[in-house]
């Protein structure tokens, strides 16, 4: 009997619930498996058990490790043996943000589809949302997990009663290497020879500049990368960061490890094993700057023999101070070497082999490409706005990789890959774009290559918050030699907010103009929060107006334009 | 090309006058043009009849707009449009504008779809003899060009084949390959799937009430920031909480000293790592972080 846990996880999230479920399974001896849902090629692949945990990202898509799983599970001809999974019990459990307008999209979707194909439930799904004031943990906790477990429990005719407080195997054994050819001051200035993942590239930096004004609380910065990496218009950079060595070096300080930073290991288990330094373990491989999960502080349970810090763990832990502990932690984003911080004499006593069992692996984060292979020869240029907020905690909150962006002077070299993202197609038909804030990105390349042939028009709708303050576009793509009608909506310049989808009402009549007689395509890049409903709604509005046609019209035609590819665009959340 | 070769090989011309021009002045610039557009034929219409008169798309190879009078003529959106729609792709269009007005109106030709606009040096005066020296002075001749392809009439979009939305995208366009198949690309394997929208139902695109969340304290947390906040509102939230919390009496609990874990919500601490009893720690500076 095996309890298979498949998650879809873009940023990690559905894999720590993962993680934790897992071990509450190991905990009551339950043979488990956690995998991500692209190990599932066929639908044969599916076992009888299955924990399914699956996130929603960006605007009501699935997460990329979730595509093919999709293209399996949503084939049309598998409607046609609607009994197909029947001999399938599964329990499911949706991480998605209330604020978005496609909730959860994904796990309701599944379970649909799940529904349908006769699978049955082991008991009801949770859509576990951000904003619950506890989180997605909070919400899991408070509604599904006791269930799940109970009923699972009478399907396979057990009684099962996971804990957390016991503490399980770690998943890595530790060998240390004692390595002759490398004195400590070569393995030092190494840093940049460290291995390289597969797929990816050693891209040296050229220039960092802020392109907001200095008095603007928003820090934008244009980075540029030297490299013949090939792309296009339209793709991604996909990068990898790495940690502060300040943040490492602390938490070697809590670990009692720092006299070990520059040594060797190998760390391995039945299915891999990997070697590298501690430094290098910290800093590019492990994310301990995270914001720790739920199970973080379980685990901290395992090990703690301080009086004073295993009450106030075993406090936070209590299902009625969970408010406390959410309060602690997660409001103010304060991050796992933090906590540790206030947990000394327990974050001394966590074995080293432990600290994959902590700490969750660094994620590649993607960045539209802003520049031309034309017109930038051997170049990448990167629009990055800098994530960087104060809570209560003194030190600011900052985004993982795009402070590391930030810091990077030129010449240091950082990681990368090109990944394919927007299709802009080049051919003859007029474009429209709209693009927000850092959404410019990939129409800031486009335009200037597209105005090589002054025969193509360009219309762009940007957004920003004030003219002379982050209009960081309109330096590069205001000129006499491009041809572009700009069409810019400076939010907090006057009273009311102004905003790109008062724009494109306002100069309804010709974006009407250029789709109904210059067959004209629609491209749209930007946050997932509010933009693509706000500008889909006022892209109807000017269906309505100007080519007279009723709601439901407009909401067709604009589907039709969306379905032959007219209409286009990339969100991020 | 050249003025001289846009004239020489233009078949027809159009050009537009007002009433305030001597209609004696007509014949002699149309000599005068002629002399130039030796295959041309030349036909005159007064910019009040412009759009009643309908003239068919695609008819004229360049438009002389307002150069007969001695002053400037007024152009807006609805008249360049016309003149757009009259102008054969790659057609040009001459108009005199106002130094003052320039940008004004060459945004307006962009807007209507006109590509390479470019002011015309001085050898072309013999199209604007009959201005007005001071209208000279503080202006300049413009040509404008209609973009090369034919921009149709309105395609139906919907289409009942496959093959046809293929063909909306152009062959020349790049195909959808990715190395990586990473993105979502769109081929025409997705027409296997079933459509997942319609598995969702009215109650589906409801979102849930966030005041119905049981919390099972009082906290209230309303107004809250998302993780990425890039627009100042977790700035903000956050200070109002720090101001609020310091403004609670002075904590004499004796913990100060140990993390926020441990400390009170009114803790004049609140906020920094822990330390050592008796000394007050100084933050890391934000450069090394």
């Amino acid at each position: 009997m095996l309890l298979e846990i498949l998650f879809g996880s873009q940023t990690g999230t559905a894999e720590d619930v993962s993680e934790r479920f897992s071990c509450m399974a190991r905990s009551t001896d339950v043979e488990c498996r956690v995998r991500s849902l692209d190990s599932i090629r066929s639908i044969e692949d599916l076992g009888t058990y299955i924990l399914f945990i699956v996130s929603t990202t960006g605007d009501g898509e699935e997460p990329e490790n979730m595509r093919q799983f999709w293209r399996i599970i949503m084939k049309k001809s598998l409607s046609l043996i609607p009994s197909i999974l029947s001999h399938i019990h599964y329990g499911l459990i949706g991480l998605g943000d209330s604020t978005y307008p496609k909730f959860n999209f994904v796990a309701k979707k599944l379970s649909k589809r799940l529904e349908q194909l006769g699978a049955q439930a082991i008991c009801d799904k949770v859509l576990a949302d951000e904003q619950h004031p506890h989180g997605i943990d909070g919400c899991i906790d408070q509604t599904f997990t006791k269930i799940f477990w109970k009923t699972f429990g009478d399907l396979i005719g057990r009684e099962l009663q996971p804990r957390m407080d016991q503490r399980l195997p770690s998943k890595y054994q530790i060998q240390w290497i004692d390595d002759y050819e490398k004195d400590s001051s070569s393995s030092q200035i190494s840093i940049n020879n460290s291995k390289i993942p597969p797929g990816y590239t050693s891209v040296p930096l050229i220039s960092n500049t802020r392109v907001t004004s200095l008095d603007h609380w928003q820090d934008v910065r244009l980075l540029e990368f030297d490299t013949n990496l090939p792309y296009k218009c339209g793709d991604v950079a996909v990068i990898l960061p790495q940690c502060s060595l300040t943040s490492v070096h602390l938490l070697a300080n809590l670990l009692n490890i720092e006299n070990k930073l520059h040594k060797n290991f190998i760390a391995s288990n039945e299915i891999s094993s990997l070697s590298m330094t501690v430094l290098e373990l910290f800093r590019d491989y492990l994310h301990i700057t995270r914001i720790p999960s739920r199970s973080f502080f379980e685990k901290l349970m395992w090990f703690s023999n301080d009086e004073r810090e295993r009450e106030r763990l075993v406090e936070f832990l209590q299902p009625e101070n969970i408010d406390d502990l959410y309060t602690y932690c997660h409001r103010p984003r304060r991050t796992s070497v933090e906590v540790l911080q206030d947990f000394p004499h327990t974050a001394s006593c966590i074995p080293f082999n432990y600290v994959f069992d902590f700490f969750s692996l660094i994620r590649p984060r993607s960045f539209s490409i802003a520049s031309s292979p034309k017109i930038h020869q051997n170049r990448v240029q990167l629009l990055v706005a800098i994530v960087r907020y104060k809570t209560i905690i003194a030190l600011y909150r900052e985004g993982l990789c795009s402070n590391y962006l930030c810091r990077l002077q030129p010449n240091e070299h950082i990681l990368m890959r090109i990944s394919s993202s927007f299709n802009l197609i080049n051919d003859n038909q007029p474009a429209i774009m709209i693009g927000p804030g850092t959404g410019v990105a990939p129409f800031r390349g486009w335009i200037l290559e597209r105005s090589l042939n002054d025969q193509l028009l360009n219309m762009l709708f940007f957004g920003c918050r004030y003219r002379t303050k982050d209009a960081y576009i309109e330096n590069d793509l205001l000129k006499d030699t491009i041809n572009l009608i700009y069409i810019p909506a400076y939010s907090r310049d006057q009273e009311e907010k102004i905003y790109v989808q008062h724009k494109i009402i306002e100069y309804g009549h010709l974006v009407w103009e250029w789709i109904k007689h210059k067959q004209a395509r629609i491209y749209l890049a930007g946050n997932a929060k509010q933009v693509p409903e706000q500008v889909s709604d006022a892209l109807k509005d000017v269906f309505i107006k100007y080519g007279h046609m009723t709601n439901e019209q407009a909401d067709v035609y604009l589907r039709e334009m969306e379905r032959t590819q007219q209409f286009q665009r990339e969100t991020w959340s | 090309m050249t003025m001289d070769e846009i004239f020489a090989r233009a078949k027809s011309i159009l050009v537009i006058w007002t009433a305030e021009v001597n209609p004696e002045n007509l014949p002699i610039f149309q000599d005068v043009v002629q002399t130039k557009a030796k295959q041309a034929s030349t036909a005159f219409e007064n910019v009040e009849m412009l759009v009643e008169s309908g003239r068919s798309s695609s008819s004229f190879d360049i438009i002389l707009f307002g150069l007969v009078s001695k002053r400037n003529t007024h152009i807006d959106i609805d008249i360049l449009n016309e003149l757009f729609r009259l102008l054969r792709p790659n057609g040009y269009l001459i108009i005199h504008i106002e130094h003052t007005k320039q940008s004004q109106i060459i945004d307006q030709f962009k807007m209507c779809g006109f590509s390479s606009c470019n002011p015309l040096d001085t050898n072309s005066s013999f199209l604007i003899e009959n201005k007005d020296d001071d209208i000279k002075k503080f202006g300049s001749l413009w040509l404008c060009q209609k973009p090369s392809f034919d921009i149709g009439y309105s395609v139906p979009l919907r289409s009942t084949t496959t093959d046809s939305r293929m063909g909306q995208i152009s062959s020349s366009s790049s195909s959808t390959t990715t190395t990586t198949g990473e993105k979502k690309t769109w081929t025409m394997e997705d027409d296997d799937l079933i459509d997942t929208d319609e598995l969702l139902d009215e109650n589906d695109r409801k979102k849930p009430d966030v005041k119905k969340y049981d919390c099972g304290t009082t906290s209230t947390g309303v107004r809250k920031a998302c993780k990425n906040c890039s627009c100042g509102l977790a700035q903000e939230l956050e200070q109002e909480e720090h101001t609020a919390a310091k403004q609670t009496v002075k904590s004499s609990c004796g913990s100060c000293y140990l993390g926020d874990a441990f400390r009170c919500a009114g803790c004049p601490s609140r906020g920094l790592p822990p330390f050592k009893p008796g000394e007050r720690v100084t933050l890391p500076t934000m450069s090394d972080v």
